[in-house]
């Protein structure tokens, strides 16, 4: 394997652990626009959930950016100005959704409870939706000119497969939180998020199969030819944790609800990166394709973060892991959310 | 307007302030670590009050400096798409680097310190406003990495129009590194502590909890002094010699010097004029600029004359932005000194027009350093990489002028937004002043 390669596979795994967590608080957010009567209780405690990680998760979508920046510079430039109006708004919505959570706790009145909680919920939701307009206009391709700079006119970014993916990935992002959320909360948010599940995992489903076979129908590296061994592994895992997902909802297992939700969350990328490989941005004209190896930066560079990576990285893993557990072992009770 | 122009201003509106809050928030983590250290060392219930009532305060402000900091990754890419592709070679490792080594470490272990107080043991929480400093200051390192290969490019080479990478060491310890972090980090340690001081001195004269305002008053002047007087020397007898011998252009500039010479003079007032850049009503003191450039009375120190016009960055703003800068610098020594003799003699609590200025002080070193960073960018203009690549060939050339029109004005209300409630958060949590220790503290 080519470092150009081993790059793809590593900036793959960071979008993957991106999507993953901060998928779920996203995910979260969207639910906030779903409580039931009781709302403020409910949202409270669904935002203390995510408190102490959303922050963390986030730093994820900045190492892809500096990643992709570092190894193939070109694609970071051609992708970011090319899209420069939605990545903008895209943006601010982050911006938007980041002051909701400090501002929303400060003071316990209604109206301004209300308002950012409304601002905390369409910024998340907004975000799920345009990862997915994103990626149906990568799948779709885009046209590249002579210097290798793209220009994507608004009305094309906006297409029905565009908003198709967009109500999938909300789906799939909403699924994926309330399978995180119904580990954490008490008992009686349990079955909100039980039922939030359950119907954006049917939604999810729904919106999921004609994608898929879009996907691979349109399929220009000849997947099932070159990759087949790997793309059955992918289906497998599609169907063990696509059907796990509702029967871990209504037994209540949520932990592994939660590993079903994420594999399923993987397994749609993995797919994708299965699409995309070894093109980043693929051109309607193909031979202007911008691939892991016309793309990239020099040896040089590659080999130097590379080094860094492999250094930063696991020490990385392993106190994110130990975040995660010392705040688990402190579970929510309903007398921690009532300040 | 072109866009180019629309961009450097975007840019210089989405870091400035997302600079506001890094002043601040690194400013303070320093000393929020020495309070939360003597806190669980002394079990002094003056000093708990104090980590908790400002740790929320940074704990909000870190949360604005994260919000605002997400553009700044991303803004190399939609508006700069031109350096991007030519110096992401070189320009994109450190911060790739920054996410790894700092954010990671910063944001998951300020998750723990909000989480954790009264849930954790006291050894773990302490722990975790550790990692938060030194994640916020890695943060400071490689971030200044990149800006100050930006000022002195070193480390590479230039093939197919490209840059590319050829000694890693370099680029990370360009000339100018370590002269600009410790000039940064020390500036914003003196707007924390001027920030701490202020605030103390309001709860004193409001005679509230004032067995706290005694304690943080005096860590804040004590440690402000230190680095106040630090700021002059070394530190800024250590940027203005870097300068002088990697930037002429920008040194001649923010120094007014117009002609090249032997013991060059320093300015100590003048209003700048342009077109010829000059000074008028100005008032030297000889030889004093030969001696902060080179340390000697006789060297000769490059002046304007030696440059075509548009090697120069603009003259009047930076010019201005320096002196202020420098100005204000004069001013916490004064401040600070004048403050610890009061604190000396035990008369600084009686003296209430002192504590009056200290809480008028606040915003002024914040203020430095906006003036001191937009005397380092604007003065490697015309360059985005000094001496290698132009700014007007840096930005998206796909990119309209309207595109960036759309984007400044959705910044700016989103910002404007921002301040005002960043503002209103901060003024609310002084004015109801730290809280007894039996409520549990949300963020």
């Amino acid at each position: 394997m080519d470092f150009n390669t081993l790059w793809f596979l590593i900036i793959g795994f960071v979008l993957t652990v991106y999507v993953i967590t901060d998928g779920y608080d996203l995910g979260i957010g969207i639910l906030c626009l779903f409580t039931p009567k009781d709302k403020y209780k409910y949202r409270q405690q669904l935002i203390q959930i995510i408190g102490p990680h959303w922050d963390g998760n986030e730093v994820w979508l900045i190492v892809f950016g500096g990643m992709l920046f570092a190894v193939f510079p070109r694609v970071y430039a051609t992708l970011l100005s090319g899209l420069y109006l939605p990545f903008i708004v895209l943006l601010i919505f982050y911006m938007i959704r980041g002051i909701s959570i400090p501002l929303r706790n400060r003071y316990n009145t209604g109206r301004w409870l209300s308002f950012w909680d409304l601002c905390f919920g369409i910024s998340s939701l907004m975000i799920a939706f345009f990862m997915g307009v994103v990626t149906a206009n990568l799948i779709q391709g885009i046209t590249l000119n002579e210097s290798g700079l793209m220009k994507l006119h608004l009305s094309r970014l906006i297409s029905p497969f565009s908003i198709w993916m967009g109500i999938f990935s909300t789906a799939l992002l909403c699924m994926h939180g309330a399978s995180y959320a119904a580990r954490k909360c008490t008992e009686d948010i349990k079955s909100f998020c039980r039922k939030a599940g359950l119907i954006s995992w049917l939604l999810m489903l729904i919106f999921a199969v004609p994608a898929e076979i879009i996907v691979l129908r349109n399929n220009p590296a000849d997947i099932f030819k070159n990759h087949l061994l790997l793309f059955s592994l992918l289906v497998i895992l599609l169907i063990i944790s696509v059907v796990y997902i509702p029967w871990g909802f209504k037994s209540g297992s949520f932990n592994k609800t939660f590993a079903a939700s994420s594999l399923a969350v993987g397994r749609f990328l993995a797919l994708l990166y299965l699409y995309f490989y070894p093109n980043l941005l693929r051109s309607v004209e193909p031979s202007q394709n911008l691939t892991i190896y016309n793309a990239s930066s020099s040896s040089q560079t590659m080999i130097v973060t590379l080094i860094l990576t492999i250094i930063a990285m696991p020490i990385v893993i392993i106190y994110s892991i130990y975040a995660h557990r010392t705040t688990a072992h402190h579970n929510l009770t309903l007398a921690d959310t009532s300040d | 307007m072109d866009s180019v122009l629309l961009s450097r201003l975007q840019f210089a509106l989405t870091i400035g302030v997302h600079f506001i809050f890094v002043t601040l928030s690194l400013g303070m983590v320093w000393l929020l670590l020495a309070v939360e250290t003597l806190a669980w060392r002394t079990k002094d219930p003056a000093w708990e009050k104090a980590g908790r009532f400002f740790g929320r305060i940074f704990v909000t402000t870190f949360a604005f400096g994260v919000v605002t900091g997400l553009v700044m990754e991303f803004q190399f890419g939609t508006n700069w798409a031109g350096f991007s592709d030519f110096a992401g070679d070189v320009f994109g490792t450190p911060l790739a680097a920054e996410g790894m080594i700092s954010f990671f470490l910063e944001s998951v272990f300020i998750g723990i310190y909000i989480f954790g107080r009264n849930r954790l043991s006291r050894g773990t929480h302490w722990f975790s406003i550790l990692m938060v400093t030194l994640g916020a200051t890695f943060s400071a390192f490689w971030i200044i990495v990149a800006n100050s290969w930006m000022n002195t490019p070193d480390g590479y080479v230039i093939e197919n129009g490209r840059i590319i990478l050829n000694d890693f060491s370099k680029v990370i310890f360009s000339e100018s590194l370590w002269p600009r972090f410790f000039h940064t980090i020390d500036a914003v340690f003196i707007a924390g502590a001027l920030f701490m001081a202020g605030v103390s001195s309001y709860f004193y004269l409001k005679n509230k909890e004032t067995a706290l305002a005694v304690k943080t008053l005096k860590l804040a002047i004590i440690s402000g002094f230190i680095a106040s007087v630090l700021e002059l020397f070394p530190f800024g007898d250590m940027s203005a010699r870097q300068i002088a011998s990697t930037q002429p252009t920008k040194f001649a500039a923010i120094e007014s010097l117009e002609k090249t010479q032997k013991g060059a003079p320093i300015v100590l007032f003048g209003i700048p004029v342009e077109n010829p850049p000059h000074l008028i009503l100005d008032i030297r003191v000889p030889y004093v600029l030969s001696l902060m450039a080179f340390h000697d009375i006789n060297s000769e120190v490059k002046g304007m004359d030696q440059f075509e016009r548009d090697e120069l960055p603009p003259f009047a703003l930076t010019f201005t932005t320096f002196h202020l800068m420098v100005g204000l610098g004069m001013f916490f020594i004064a401040l600070t000194s004048f403050g610890t003799l009061l604190l000396h003699k035990g008369w600084i609590f009686r003296t209430k027009w002192f504590l009056i200025l200290l809480i008028v002080s606040i915003p002024l070193p914040v203020i430095a350093c906006q003036l001191g960073w937009i005397t380092t960018e604007a003065g490697r203009q015309p360059w985005v990489v000094y001496g290698v690549l132009k700014t007007t060939d840096a930005a998206s050339v796909n990119v309209s002028a309207g595109e960036v029109l759309t984007s400044i004005i959705l910044f700016s209300l989103l910002y404007l937004v921002i301040m005002i409630f960043y503002i209103f958060l901060i003024v609310t949590d002084i004015k109801r002043g730290p809280q007894p220790l039996n409520e549990q503290q949300e963020y």
